[in-house]
């Protein structure tokens, strides 16, 4: 990967947190809590990770960046998280991505890539700050 | 018990999953994963693993379900911050732990920091060397 691509800043994605989107996730992670399941109540909140997970839909573009040059042939995995929740996300919630890479390294066999996002909700706050580590090769 | 029951050492409640491959496809498939170790066999193969893999944060809500099953609300879990260790495949059984390190009174509010992992069925971590932040009011209680 070329490193001079650290810094970076991809294209804000902005996506609605539906109910459906919360329940589906809910079913498939396994988690019974009621605070994830119930539609009915005043709130339905997003299981801890959702919001991580939805940071995905940044992949296209950076698998797409020709001057990142990453080699998504080779084996990747996720090796390192961090989440810092400033609030719960809840359905009704209109969530804007904004990713940047933090850091890129070379282990000599394998690269590390680091990218650091920022969820904001409609009124411009910070829901999420996460930061998530992926060795490739 | 009570906030005032709440002390370095105590263990939070496990919280175990069957990991299937139906959820690790339909995982993927929400998400629009782009990554073919979590979807086929083959190329999970090609490039070192025995099949597909769940991704990561699929499991790692298993650690975050345990934590806010003991925090009661999901507004009173703050942080996480945690390596990933062995691969998740399906069929493994994956175990979430915890045990609380520190508590800091602020307040009405209980700040702690809880020690957190998880394993699979043979015991090895799948995730490791987690710090989760928790912070309890007054009114907690957990039956």
């Amino acid at each position: 990967m070329n490193k001079s691509a650290i810094g970076k800043e991809y294209p804000h994605v902005t996506y609605e947190l539906t109910k459906k989107m919360i329940l589906k996730y809910s079913e498939v992670v396994e988690d019974p809590n009621p605070y994830f399941n119930d539609e009915e109540a005043e709130a339905l909140y997003a299981p801890h990770t959702l919001i991580g997970a939805y940071t995905l839909l940044l992949v296209p573009h950076i698998v797409a960046d020709e001057e990142l040059d990453m080699d998504v042939s080779k084996s990747v995995i996720h090796t390192h998280q961090i989440y810092e929740w400033k609030r719960p996300a809840r359905a009704g919630d209109v969530l804007t991505i904004r990713g940047r890479i933090a850091d890129i390294q070379s282990k000599g066999e394998y690269e590390t890539i680091t990218f650091e996002g920022d969820i904001i909700d409609q009124d411009g706050e910070q829901v999420v700050v996460a930061r998530s580590t992926l060795k490739i090769g | 018990m009570q906030l005032s029951d709440i002390e370095k050492g105590l263990e939070l409640p496990p919280v175990s999953h069957l990991v299937t491959k139906r959820n690790i496809l339909r995982y993927g498939g929400m998400v629009g994963a782009f990554n073919p170790e979590h979807e086929d066999d083959d190329f999970a193969e090609d490039v070192g693993f025995d099949e597909i893999f769940a991704h990561g944060i699929m499991h790692l809500n298993y650690v975050t379900q345990m934590l806010c099953d003991f925090a009661g609300h999901p507004e009173r879990v703050k942080k996480i911050d945690i390596e990933f260790g062995i691969p998740v495949y399906p069929d493994d059984v994956v175990t979430a732990r915890g045990i609380i390190k520190e508590t800091r009174q602020e307040g009405k509010i209980l700040h702690i920091t809880c020690e957190v992992w998880s394993e699979n069925q043979d015991g090895d971590r799948v995730t490791d060397n987690g710090i989760a932040e928790l912070e309890l009011g007054e009114d907690w209680v957990k039956s």
